[in-house]
């Protein structure tokens, strides 16, 4: 862990976490401040709380983001995108962004064209003509492109050969996101996936600006890094190409704060916040990804996400007139609008406290008064979610962790134990201090004769990328390697992945 | 009744249910359709007894690995291919389109290459749900010659063939599916509506767009209300043990009764499709009747490989076409082609 102090940030809807965690693991300091409309200043202010007098003692910043999935779900900010797919006369039937939601699209549709070319299957690739290309180019003014392809997990060389054209002809400074980089198997929502990510540019530069100025601020010189779906780390240029994998960082950083701060690898984890729990898991130190796609503010993708089952449960969860929980939130207005904050809306955290969960605000306001089938209700809730995310019937260990952490009972059905860490209201930020830095690829490949090449390869591009991140090559270890066979081919073909992480460079 | 932009969200509902767990994802299937349905407009569908005994028909359908499919998409010309090979062939114009398979995407892809052609859809099609295998179809049960067959890639490449029977059909397609990459469009047991009368599953169009509707609208009893179908057990995927064997994911899903079904358990036996629900030693449907999971919330029907632990489903039960219920039915694509020792007994009764 590079001997030095390490500080993690992590910028949610409503609060703004950091932690300054030492070689050993150990919280130093931590703070919670409201998030800021302005990246930079939220960040500058997270960072002064827990700043040791001496800078110099900090070897690495790391900061997990949610403005990139705010940038989605808000349409707002997104940058407009040049969709190349290379692919015709296949899938002609289906244009690029067919099925997007009417606003995402009119935010982020550059113009779309198919142009000829494509791998197949078995290995072919159908010529590109590059005229057809420069003509593809030639009169739009998107300064983002995303290049997508059939089978480009097989072979990317086509969707590179036109990424190299498109940047040529189109001169400037363009920045252009290939599909086999960002998504999985399925040329539509890989290509969606792609698209976002072109499209997410310019909101990713903006934080790295204000992050790189907050350090500056507080003359900080240590390497600067965002988290990623994984709860692993990539270097500040790395995540400029690739600002979709910071969507699924926040449940990520959370997963793997608690698994550091209380020493399990593999569990389950619920975080309860103001207005959602999410229930993730944990598996051999990395979080689970999510085995079918993610839809991203309408659009469907298959980028990995942290697979993470979401329930209306949370300290502003309002309780209905009848006693029980209802499924809407006073969110950031909890500490205002609730009874024991001297407001007039009960919410779950007034009857946590009137059950005698936990103390906060004042007590008195709930005196001689009850709702014990809203505490019920919630604890339902959240143990319905855990079995949800269970792959079997046995009961699991559990890591209990977010503000609203307390909100929830120790007896929570299907769980073998219940652990709650002592920072377990700053996991995120602790996850993100803590990140190694990893690499992922996937392939598709024939495996009948050559499964070790093909094996070898899919690990090597993931060796690849864990640098391009950020990572020490010489001290990268191999998380996982996952093969699903392909159903009705002619040929034994598998889809592999590989995941290697290991510490910064 | 037309299908278009209004209604094809129903119609590929309906197709799900009807997929039987099997058949192909619709994703891609429906943004081919609804974008054909945009630019080339409603399709009609048409009643088989409306159409001229000689009208010349031709069911279509899709061959191929579904992970191609999802990679190398259509390029929407497959369709046009087909009916003029076809027209040459036969010298005459074909008057219509038949859905090959009604479950899954195959159901919805001709609805799209309909639309791009102009021509109408006959209210059928040749299973009444999916199956995995060519021949597993009313046309050939009844006797229906599977030549001549047509086959059609997204470049515009055709082949016509004149496969003996409907195992040469199956040799000659998977054949073409390596040639061409993985998948091929493909035409066979084309027939005269005449023929169509009595050698093709009727009504199964109207039918998959009245089961979305009434699932959209009242959730698992509209799908029962109209399908005939029972409610098997409600309750929660306990186990899901998949294999592959033989080019097929093979498998069981044991859902365990909570609620009005708490201490029942049910397994579902899987070969692509749901072939089999048993209860203790006891089956409650089998194949060719269709079983189909689906979610609890939403009651939209869940496919094969995206069942998982946990997950809140209700299974059903629906009664298959007549013609699989037949001693000729049942030789094609009854529990004994898929290996079962059970013998085949209607869901009315076993269900009961």
């Amino acid at each position: 862990m590079n001997g030095g102090l390490r500080v993690g940030i992590d910028v949610g809807g409503t609060n703004t976490d950091a932690a300054l965690v030492d070689a050993d693991g150990s919280v130093v300091s931590w703070s919670k401040t409201p998030t800021t409309d302005d990246p930079g200043e939220g960040i500058e202010r997270a960072l002064g709380a827990v700043l040791p007098q001496d800078r110099s003692t900090i070897t690495l910043v790391a900061l997990g983001t949610t403005h990139a999935l705010n940038a989605v779900l808000e349409r707002r900010d997104l940058g407009r995108v040049m969709t190349v797919r290379v692919a015709a006369p296949a899938s002609r039937s289906v244009p690029p962004m067919t099925g997007w939601p009417d606003e995402l699209r009119a935010a982020v549709d550059g113009g779309a064209t198919i142009v000829r070319g494509g791998v197949e299957v078995d290995g072919r690739v159908h010529p590109i003509d590059p005229d057809e290309i420069r003509r593809t180019v030639d009169g739009r003014d998107a300064r983002a492109i995303a290049i997508s392809g059939p089978f480009s997990l097989q072979d990317p060389s086509q969707e590179l050969e036109v990424a190299e054209l498109v940047r040529e002809h189109a001169g400037g400074a363009v920045s252009i996101s290939t599909s086999h980089r960002v998504g999985g198997l399925g040329l539509l929502e890989r290509e969606n996936a792609t698209i976002l990510n072109a499209a997410l540019h310019d909101v990713v530069a903006r934080v790295v600006d204000g992050f790189a100025a907050a350090l500056a601020a507080h003359g900080v010189v240590a390497t600067p890094f965002l988290t990623q779906n994984d709860g692993t780390l990539m270097r500040l240029e790395h995540a400029l190409e690739m600002p979709v994998l910071t969507i699924g960082s926040g449940p990520a950083n959370s997963i793997r704060g608690a698994a550091a701060l209380t020493g399990m690898t593999d569990a389950h984890v619920i975080d309860v916040g103001g207005t959602t729990t999410d229930v993730g898991v944990i598996r051999a130190g990395f979080p689970r990804v999510a085995a079918v796609g993610v839809d991203l503010g309408g659009v469907r993708t298959n980028f990995r996400m942290p697979d993470v089952y979401s329930v209306p449960v949370g300290g502003g969860t309002r309780v209905r007139s009848d006693g029980s929980l209802g499924a809407d939130s006073v969110g950031r207005s909890l500490a205002t609008h609730a009874l024991v904050f001297g407001g007039d809306v009960v919410t779950l955290s007034d009857a946590a406290v009137a059950a005698g969960r936990l103390e906060m605000g004042d007590p008195a306001r709930v005196n001689g008064r009850a709702w014990p089938q809203a505490v019920a209700d919630a604890d339902r809730r959240v143990a319905d979610a855990l079995d949800r995310m269970k792959t079997s019937r046995d009961p699991v260990p559990v890591l209990l962790v977010g503000g609203g952490s307390a909100l929830i009972s120790d007896a929570l059905a299907g769980t073998s134990t219940v652990h709650r860490p002592v920072r377990y209201d700053v996991a995120n930020a602790v996850g993100a201090a803590i990140a190694l830095v990893s690499g992922e690829a996937e392939i598709v490949a024939e495996v009948a004769d050559h499964r070790d090449d093909a094996i070898g390869r899919c690990i090597d591009e993931a060796r690849d990328r864990a640098v391009a991140a950020g990572a020490d090559a010489g001290a990268l270890d191999v998380v996982s390697v996952d093969e699903t066979p392909l159903a009705y081919m002619d040929r034994p073909m598998s889809q592999l992945r590989a995941k290697v992480a290991g510490p910064p460079a | 009744m037309r299908l278009d932009l209004g209604n094809l969200d129903d119609h590929a509902r309906g197709c799900a249910i009807l997929g039987t767990g099997g058949g192909g994802d619709t994703y891609a299937s429906v943004l081919a359709a609804r974008t054909a349905l945009a630019e080339y407009g409603p399709v009609e569908v048409a009643d088989v007894g409306a159409l001229a005994d000689d009208a010349l028909i031709l069911p279509v359908a899709g061959w191929g690995a579904p992970t191609v499919g999802i990679e190398k998409l259509a390029s929407g010309e497959e369709g046009v291919t087909l009916v003029r090979m076809a027209e040459r062939w036969f010298g005459r114009p074909v008057e219509a389109l038949m859905i090959g398979e009604i479950g899954g995407g195959n159901g919805v892809d001709p609805v799209g290459w309909a639309a791009r052609l102009g021509l109408p859809l006959v209210d059928a099609d040749g299973m009444g749900r999916a199956f995995p295998e060519g021949d597993m179809a009313a046309m050939h049960v009844a006797g229906v010659a599977a030549a001549p067959a047509f086959f059609a890639d997204e470049r515009g490449n055709g082949v016509a063939a004149t496969p003996e029977d409907a195992a040469w059909l199956e040799r000659i397609a998977r054949a073409l599916v390596v040639a061409f990459g993985g998948s091929v469009a493909g035409a066979d047991h084309v027939m005269d509506a005449a023929t169509a009368r009595r050698a093709t599953v009727l009504g199964s169009v109207t039918l998959a767009t009245a089961i979305g509707a009434a699932l959209a609208a009242d959730g698992i009893e509209g799908v029962l209300g109209q399908t005939g179908g029972v409610r098997l057990l409600a309750g929660t995927v306990t186990d899901v043990e998949r294999r592959t064997t033989g080019g097929f994911a093979r498998g069981t899903v044991t859902v365990e009764g909570t609620g009005e079904d708490a201490g029942r358990r049910v397994v579902v036996h899987v070969q692509n499709e749901n072939l089999l629900a048993m209860e203790d030693d006891r089956p409650l449907a089998i194949v060719p009747d269709l079983i189909t999971i689906c979610d609890e919330g939403s009651a939209e029907a869940i496919p094969t490989e995206r069942i998982r632990y946990g997950q809140r489903v209700v299974v059903l039960a629906i009664p298959c076409a007549p013609i699989w219920r037949t001693d000729a039915g049942l030789r094609v694509a009854g529990p004994e082609r898929f290996g079962f020792a059970h013998p085949y007994r209607p869901l009315e009764e076993l269900a009961r």
